[in-house]
């Protein structure tokens, strides 16, 4: 079952990107050292979810490479780490059918601030800061 | 020290939520082991010999008196009534169903607690020296740094499946308190010749079954780089270190094998990437934080120690001040080490009546500022020169007033096999043992400091690798063996000990170290320490001491 990430959400996709050119990098390939990706689609696996090489992949596709194409996630994926993934810079899922989808959507939102920059547009704690020192809330009378 | 604001609170409270559902999601059946396991130790839950046992946080060895009160309450409701201060500056409780888990991460929450990624392959609390802020030799406080690294590396979505843990240590003062050469990344804080105080990078210690003493990756890194860099470092680590042996998965093993110049190549060529990033923090951020690490409102005072013949007849108040308490960079205050070691308790164990106590104290004479050590021994940072007697009588009413930091008997060992799963032999017993046959005051200050650690298997929780004495147990054929190294240091000196002979067996370890202590006395030079002895004449004639039955 595929799933697509869209507005923060997760659907379960309806074709199969049958017609689009996909590239599978293996978990050993080095994206720094690659100059293009061409692909309409970048695969990473995870043989194991313990096995965090494809995170620091996505990102160097997403920040390095600027790669705005589909970057998707396959192997053993479960609820604990998708939001990572889509942090990350991940946005389809290649899960087992009798995944719990609303489950995975749950977990994406189960925290609203983050510490660090990623590949997603999420503003940083510090930079949240920064703009409640400069807009103070306005509070109601 | 630092206090949250609505989103460091809000990201804690987000994460309590979700332990909750994942136990919930064990409880039903939904998640296996396998899968819970990883998700439990990245919250500080391990599964051991006889419980659950719940580690956690003292994010850099901070605490406040309001925070110990709680740690207090936690140890009486879900413990027995004990907490166990650890190597890496935090606390352990031994006895929490996992059911009850979540309801403590609300208790912690409270107070600015939690028990966040002190365990799991991922970047652990950060340490740093337990006299930050009080010493005088250092160049900053170095906790600023540690509070960006911890806010940094919480939830960091890239590094939290690492090939292995990954710990960090802060330090900002010349002589080492914090072990940064034995950490996986060793930061310390230096001038350059320009004056701009930035960081010296080490890279690639640990101890464990491979000790490696960590070695310089960058000289100086400016200081607004700190962020860019550490992810430079991680992201080499997570896609190169070995993931196919669990052994050989630290960054201490790639480092190894790939040369300090291949990987420090391949680290900045990554920098050139990750400081393009928003991840350096804007100088704005870093004074933000700066503000909450402000030296607390000190009175000005002359140097003044109790003159009252109360204090000054008292041997053991003055043996007390000799090696219990240290140089304070505000004159008329000093830094007072706590010590866990008393001859009557597990070595880093702590009742709940000694944490009130402590909190109480911590009030009255510490500006409610309390720290732990990694040599899992308590500090009050900041306390008044004229409070120091009655202060050390309050201490003594609840056996907090040993006087041993750095002596013989502050012995640091592990839980070994009372607690732990993976342990070989049992640590607390002989760490008691020694402690008895040593126990006149008298004879450990003549012996001057030693530094013994003791580790219960090759895991190495107990830091035997950089002991001026380890003791490591063994497990041969059912019987329990303790194998001696000798010369180890975590400090500036860092050094891993060397193996000198066969094991020896229970029976025989306190009398073979008796006779390596006799040995040294015999043949010391004025007021040469242990290890420095041992560095002046070699392993020959200890080994021949410690056999020597």
């Amino acid at each position: 079952m595929l799933l697509k990430l869209k507005n923060n959400k997760l659907e379960v996709a309806a074709g199969d990107d049958a017609t689009l050119n996909s590239l599978t990098l293996d978990n050993d390939a080095s994206v720094a050292e690659t100059s293009e990706v061409t692909a309409d689609i970048v695969i990473l696996n995870f043989p194991t979810f313990k096995d965090g090489r494809a995170y620091t992949q996505a990102r160097q596709l997403r920040e390095q490479l600027g790669f705005k194409g589909d970057v998707r996630a396959t192997g053993d994926i479960i609820r604990d780490q998708i939001l990572y993934l889509v942090r990350c810079g991940f946005t389809s899922f290649e899960v087992s059918p009798s995944t719990d989808v609303e489950g995975l959507n749950a977990a994406l939102v189960e925290f609203e601030n983050f510490y660090q920059p990623a590949a997603d547009q999420v503003l940083p704690a510090w930079m949240l800061r920064q703009q409640a020192r400069q807009k103070p809330l306005r509070r109601s009378a | 020290m630092y206090r949250y604001d609505e989103f460091d609170a809000r990201i804690v409270q987000d994460r309590v939520s979700q332990f909750r559902g994942q136990v919930q999601r064990r409880l039903t059946g939904e998640l296996t082991e396998d899968q819970f396991k990883p998700l439990r130790l990245m919250n500080g839950v391990y599964l051991q010999l006889h419980a659950y046992m719940l580690r956690v946080a003292i994010p850099y060895g901070t605490l406040s008196s309001d925070q110990m009160r709680k740690l207090a309450f936690i140890a009486d409701k879900y413990d027995k009534g004990f907490g166990h201060v650890t190597t890496r500056q935090n606390i352990q409780f031994n006895w929490p169903a996992l059911v009850d888990i979540p309801e403590v991460l609300d208790h912690l929450a409270e107070v600015e607690m939690h028990a966040i990624q002190t365990s799991g392959n991922c970047i652990r609390n950060v340490t740093t020296d337990h006299f930050a802020g009080a010493t005088a030799d250092e160049l900053e406080d170095p906790r600023v740094w540690c509070e960006v690294i911890r806010q940094w590396s919480t939830f960091h979505p890239e590094f939290t499946f690492l090939p292995r843990k990954f710990k960090i240590a802060v330090t900002a003062s010349a002589q080492d308190r914090a072990a940064v050469r034995v950490h996986d990344i060793g930061l310390h804080l230096v001038k350059n010749l320009a004056g701009e105080t930035g960081f010296e990078v080490y890279v690639g210690g640990g101890l464990g079954r491979t000790p490696y003493v960590g070695e310089v990756i960058r000289s100086f890194l400016p200081k607004e780089h700190l962020l860019s860099y550490l992810e430079a470092i991680l992201r080499v680590y997570n896609l190169q270190g070995r993931r196919d042996n669990l052994y050989k998965a630290r960054i201490k093993i790639l480092v190894n094998a790939l040369g300090m110049d291949q990987f420090r190549e391949l680290v900045e060529a990554e920098w050139l990437n990750t400081r393009e990033t928003n991840v350096d923090l804007p100088q704005e951020e870093v004074d933000r934080i700066n503000t909450y690490f402000s030296p607390p409102p000190f009175e000005n005072l002359s140097e003044a120690n109790d003159q009252s013949s109360a204090a000054q007849d008292n041997s053991d108040f003055i043996r007390w001040l000799k090696h219990n308490v240290s140089a304070h960079k505000q004159s008329g205050y000093a830094i007072v080490t706590i010590s866990l070691k008393s001859p009557e308790m597990a070595p880093g164990d702590i009742t709940s009546g000694q944490m009130r106590l402590i909190a109480d104290l911590a009030q009255t004479y510490s500006f409610d500022e309390i720290r732990t050590t990694h040599e899992q021994n308590l500090v009050f940072p900041h306390v008044r020169q004229q409070d120091l007697f009655s202060l050390w009588q309050k201490l003594s009413e609840q056996d907090l007033a040993t006087a041993n930091a750095g002596l013989v008997s502050d012995i640091i060992a592990c839980p070994g096999l009372d607690y732990c799963n993976l342990a070989n032999t049992r640590s607390i017993p002989v760490a008691k043992r020694i402690q008895e046959r040593f126990f006149s005051p008298e004879k450990q200050e003549e012996i001057g400091e030693l530094k013994i650690k003791i580790s219960g298997c090759i895991n190495a929780c107990g830091h035997h690798h950089v002991g001026h004495i380890g003791i490591l147990g063994v497990d041969k054929k059912g019987e329990e063996f303790y194998q001696i190294t000798l010369g180890g240091s975590a400090a500036e000196d860092a050094s891993i000990g060397e193996i000198v002979g066969r094991g020896l067996s229970t029976d025989e370890v306190v009398d073979s170290i008796e006779r390596l202590v006799t040995y040294y006395l015999e043949t010391r030079q004025s007021d040469e320490r242990f290890v420095d002895t041992y560095k002046r004449l070699g392993s020959e004639p200890f080994k021949e001491a410690l056999y020597a039955a």
